[in-house]
C-alpha cells in the first residue's frame, strides 16, 4: 500500500516544485496550505508522513507541530520540517520529538527522498516492533 | 639640701667649735639663724645683715618672730614649736613667710626649720625674683591663653589691660600700630580707667609728634614723666585726659618696631624699670598676635575674595553645565540617529536573511531539478515551462522584496526628506489607475472610481500617496478573483479619506489583529506572494503625513477594504511633512 505524505505548504510554486519531486515516486501526496486545511486533510485521511514549513499563516508551523504532538491521534506521525530557516532556530523543537527530521532549504530531490524513504522505514520497523 | 649634708658632716666629725659652725653658715649664700630655745636667737650669718639689714645688736637674744610679718607669726610660731618636738636631723616642711627687713620692706622667703643638736636653724630663701617670675609667667601664661581664644584682636587688648592692671598700677592702655607707609598710627585705646578718652579707638594719626616716632628713633621704651611739658604732641591730648606720665614700649616684628604698647598714669613720674621689665615680658605676645590678627584679617578678606570667586565660578560653571546639556542632547540626538541606522542595518540583515532565503532557495531548487532533467535527457516542454515559471515567479518576487525593503529601510531610517508639495488627488488616483487598468482587465475585474469634484488640496509628497495608492490597487487586484475594485474618495472633517475596496478573498485574520497586517513580515501568507512589506510602507508613508491606515474585512472571502485618511491642507499634522 502506497503511503500518504501530508505537505503543509503555503507557497504555490513550491509545492509545485514538490509535485515535481515526488512525481516518479508512488507515494500518494496530498497538500495543504495552511494549518487549517492541514488539520481538515488530518482528519480526512491520516497521512504516514508530515513534511511541514516553517511560515505559514496565522499558526505558524512550530504551533502547528506542537499541536500535533499534543493530540494524542496524531502524536505517533513523523514529520520533517522543511524550510528556509537554521534548524538550530528550532532546536526546541526536537527536545520534545527527537525523531524530528530538518530538512534546510535549499535541499536537492534526492536529499528529500532519502530522508522521507529513511523516515517511512524508521516508522515500519518501529511498528513491527511493537506490532 | 646639699647644706645640711655638709653641715652633718661637719657636725660628725665631732667639730664641735662655734667659730666653725659660724664660718659654714658664713660660707652659704642665704640667711641662716640658730635657735638655741623656744624662739630666741642665739646667732646668724652675715647674709641675714646683707637681705634683711639687721645686726647682731638688733636679733641675738631676740625672738625670731620679731623679723616676720604679722600675719605670718601664728604659722611660723607653731612650726617652730613643731620642730622644737622632733628629733635632730628631721625634716621639717618648707613653707613661704613674709620678713620685714629692717629698712621696712616686705621681703617674701621660703623657710626652712632644721632640727639640729645644736637647736633649730631657720633657713631663709629669698623667694622675691621666684615669685616674680612666677606671677611674670603667669601673665603671660594668660596673656597667650588670650590670644590663642580671642579672634578680635581688641578682646586681646583688653585682656592684657586686665592682666596688667593686676600687676601694676595705670589709668590707659593704648596699642598704637604704624600703617602701612610708615607715617601714620593707629590707636586701639583698650582701656582707661575713667571711661573716656581723646584718642578713640581705630583712630588715624600723624607719626609726628606721637610717643610712638620717638621709640622708633630711639629703637627702645620711652617715658613721659610729666605730660604737662608737652613735649609730644600727643602728651598735649593726653594731659586734656589727665594723664600726667606715660610709657610706650615698643612691639617688634621681625627685627621691625611695628607699633608701640602705651600705658599712661593720672600721676606724674608713675612708670620706670618695673613697668619696663613687664611690658618686656608681654611685648613678644602681643606682638604676636597682634601678626595673627592682621593674618586673620587677611585670610578673612582672601576667604570673602574666595567665596566672591566660588560663586563667580559656580555661576559659570551652571552656564557651562547648561551648556553642556545642550551638547548632551545634541549627543543624544545623534546617538538616536545613529542607533536608528544600526537598527536600519538590523533590520536589513534580518530582512534579508530570513526573508530573501526562501525565494533564493526556490530558484536554486528549481534549477538543480531542471539541470538534473536535462542531464537525464528526460526534458520536456511541459516541465521546462514549469521550472522557468517558478524561477522567474521567485525572481520576480526577489526582486520586489528587495526593492520594498531598500525603500522601508529609507523611509524607517529617519533620513528621508519628504517633499512637502500641493497634491490633487484626482491627478494622482487617475495616474495609478491609467498604470494598473490592464492589469484589472487582464483578470476580468472591473476598476470603479469615485473621486468627487473640488477635492481639498493638501501638502504632501507626491510620488510617495502614489506609491501607496499603487501598493493598495495593486493588492486588490491580485488579491481578487472576479468582482470589481472601486477607488473613492471622501471629505471628512479636517480629513480627506481615501478608500480600496474590492470584493476578494477578505482578510482571515481575527478583527483585532487586523493593525498587524501593517507589521513589516507580518506573516499573512494567504494575502501576499512575498514578504508582508508593502502595507507596512504604506504605514510608514501615511504615518509620516500625519494621517492614518486601517483594514476593513468581514472575513474570509468577503472582501476587503483599506482606507487611510491624510489632513486638510494647513492642519498643525500636515505641517510636519517636509
Amino acid at each position: 500500500m502506497s503511503k500518504t505524505i501530508l505537505i503543509v505548504e503555503d507557497e504555490k510554486a513550491f509545492q509545485d516544485l514538490y509535485t515535481v519531486m515526488f512525481e516518479e515516486t508512488d507515494y500518494n501526496i496530498i497538500r495543504a496550505y495552511d494549518a487549517d486545511q492541514a488539520m481538515t486533510k488530518l482528519e480526512e485521511q491520516k497521512p504516514d508522513l508530515i513534511i511541514l514549513d516553517i511560515l505559514l499563516d496565522l499558526v505558524t508551523g512550530d504551533t502547528f507541530f506542537l499541536h500535533l504532538k499534543r493530540t494524542s491521534e496524531y502524536a505517533r506521525i513523523p514529520v520533517i520540517i522543511a524550510s528556509s530557516f537554521s534548524s538550530k532556530t528550532y532546536k526546541h523543537l526536537q527536545e520534545i520529538d527527537p525523531t524530528l527530521v530538518f530538512l534546510e532549504k535549499p535541499f536537492t530531490k534526492g536529499k528529500l527522498l532519502e530522508s522521507v524513504r529513511a523516515k517511512l522505514d524508521e516508522e515500519m520497523s518501529r511498528e513491527k516492533k511493537w506490532g | 639640701m646639699r647644706f645640711l649634708q655638709t653641715l652633718r658632716n661637719i657636725l660628725s666629725s665631732r667639730l664641735t667649735g662655734f667659730d666653725e659652725i659660724q664660718n659654714f653658715l658664713d660660707a652659704t649664700n642665704d640667711p641662716i639663724f640658730v635657735l638655741h630655745r623656744g624662739e630666741l636667737i642665739k646667732n646668724f650669718n652675715r647674709q641675714v645683715t646683707e637681705l634683711f639689714g639687721y645686726d647682731k645688736h638688733d636679733l641675738v637674744e631676740s625672738s625670731i618672730l620679731k623679723i616676720i610679718k604679722l600675719e605670718y607669726v601664728p604659722h611660723v610660731r607653731k612650726a617652730i614649736e613643731e620642730a622644737w618636738g622632733c628629733k635632730p636631723g628631721c625634716k621639717c616642711p618648707t613653707f613661704d613667710v613674709s620678713v620685714i627687713t629692717k629698712d621696712g620692706r616686705d621681703l617674701i622667703c621660703e623657710l626652712d626649720l632644721n632640727r639640729t643638736e645644736y637647736g633649730i636653724q631657720p633657713h631663709f630663701r629669698d623667694a622675691t625674683e621666684h615669685r616674680k617670675r612666677d606671677a611674670e609667667r603667669e601673665l603671660i601664661s594668660n596673656i597667650n591663653k588670650i590670644i590663642a581664644s580671642a579672634l578680635d584682636i581688641r578682646d586681646v587688648y583688653k585682656a592684657i589691660a586686665v592682666e596688667l592692671g593686676k600687676r601694676i598700677n595705670f589709668d590707659r592702655m593704648s596699642i598704637a600700630l604704624l600703617q602701612p607707609g610708615n607715617n601714620a598710627i593707629t590707636t586701639y585705646a583698650a582701656v582707661t580707667s575713667y571711661g573716656f578718652t581723646e584718642l578713640p579707638e581705630g583712630g588715624s594719626y600723624p607719626l609726628e609728634g606721637s610717643i610712638l616716632e620717638k621709640v622708633i628713633k630711639s629703637g627702645s621704651p620711652f617715658i613721659v614723666n610729666d605730660t604737662s611739658q608737652q613735649k609730644l604732641t600727643t602728651d598735649r591730648k593726653l594731659f586734656k585726659e589727665g594723664i600726667m606720665s606715660r610709657v610706650a614700649y615698643p612691639l617688634i616684628y621681625k627685627g621691625q618696631i611695628i607699633g608701640t604698647i602705651n600705658l599712661g598714669s593720672r600721676r606724674v613720674n608713675e612708670f620706670g624699670n618695673n613697668q619696663v621689665n613687664l611690658l618686656q615680658q608681654i611685648a613678644p605676645q602681643l606682638t604676636i598676635a597682634i601678626e595673627n590678627s592682621k593674618l586673620f584679617c587677611k585670610i578673612k578678606e582672601w576667604n570673602t575674595e574666595l567665596e566672591r570667586i566660588v560663586e563667580e565660578r559656580t555661576r559659570a560653571l551652571n552656564a557651562a553645565n547648561i551648556e553642556m546639556a545642550k551638547k548632551n542632547m545634541e549627543l543624544e540626538r545623534a546617538n538616536e540617529e545613529l542607533r536608528s541606522l544600526d537598527k536600519m542595518k538590523d533590520n536589513i540583515i534580518r530582512d534579508v536573511s530570513h526573508e530573501l532565503k526562501t525565494p533564493v532557495a526556490h530558484i536554486e531548487m528549481a534549477m538543480a531539478l531542471w539541470a538534473e532533467e536535462v542531464k537525464k535527457d528526460k526534458n520536456s516542454r511541459e516541465k521546462e515551462e514549469k521550472y522557468r515559471r517558478i524561477i522567474t515567479s521567485n525572481i520576480r518576487k526577489l526582486q520586489k522584496d528587495i526593492k520594498g525593503i531598500l525603500h522601508l529601510s529609507i523611509l524607517e531610517s529617519g533620513q528621508f526628506q519628504y517633499k512637502k508639495e500641493p497634491i490633487h488627488l484626482e491627478e494622482l488616483v487617475n495616474q495609478v489607475v491609467m498604470e494598473l487598468l490592464l492589469l484589472a482587465e487582464h483578470k476580468g475585474l472591473i476598476l470603479l472610481t469615485r473621486i468627487p469634484d473640488h477635492l481639498p488640496t493638501f501638502k504632501g509628497d507626491r510620488e510617495e500617496i502614489t506609491k501607496v495608492i499603487y501598493n493598495l490597487l495593486d493588492n486588490a487586484i491580485k488579491y481578487t478573483e472576479k468582482g470589481r475594485i472601486t477607488i473613492s474618495a471622501e471629505t471628512k472633517e479636517k480629513e480627506l479619506e481615501i478608500s480600496i475596496e474590492d470584493t476578494g478573498i477578505g482578510i482571515g485574520v481575527p478583527k483585532d489583529k487586523f493593525y498587524k497586517l501593517f507589521e513589516r513580515f507580518y506573516q499573512e501568507k494567504t494575502r501576499s506572494d512575498g514578504i508582508g512589506i508593502g502595507l507596512a510602507i504604506c504605514k510608514t508613508i501615511v504615518d509620516a503625513h500625519g494621517g492614518r491606515i486601517w483594514a476593513e474585512s468581514d472575513g474570509k472571502g468577503k472582501g476587503t477594504a483599506f482606507r487611510f485618511a491624510l489632513p486638510y491642507l494647513n492642519s498643525a499634522q500636515n505641517e510636519q511633512v517636509g
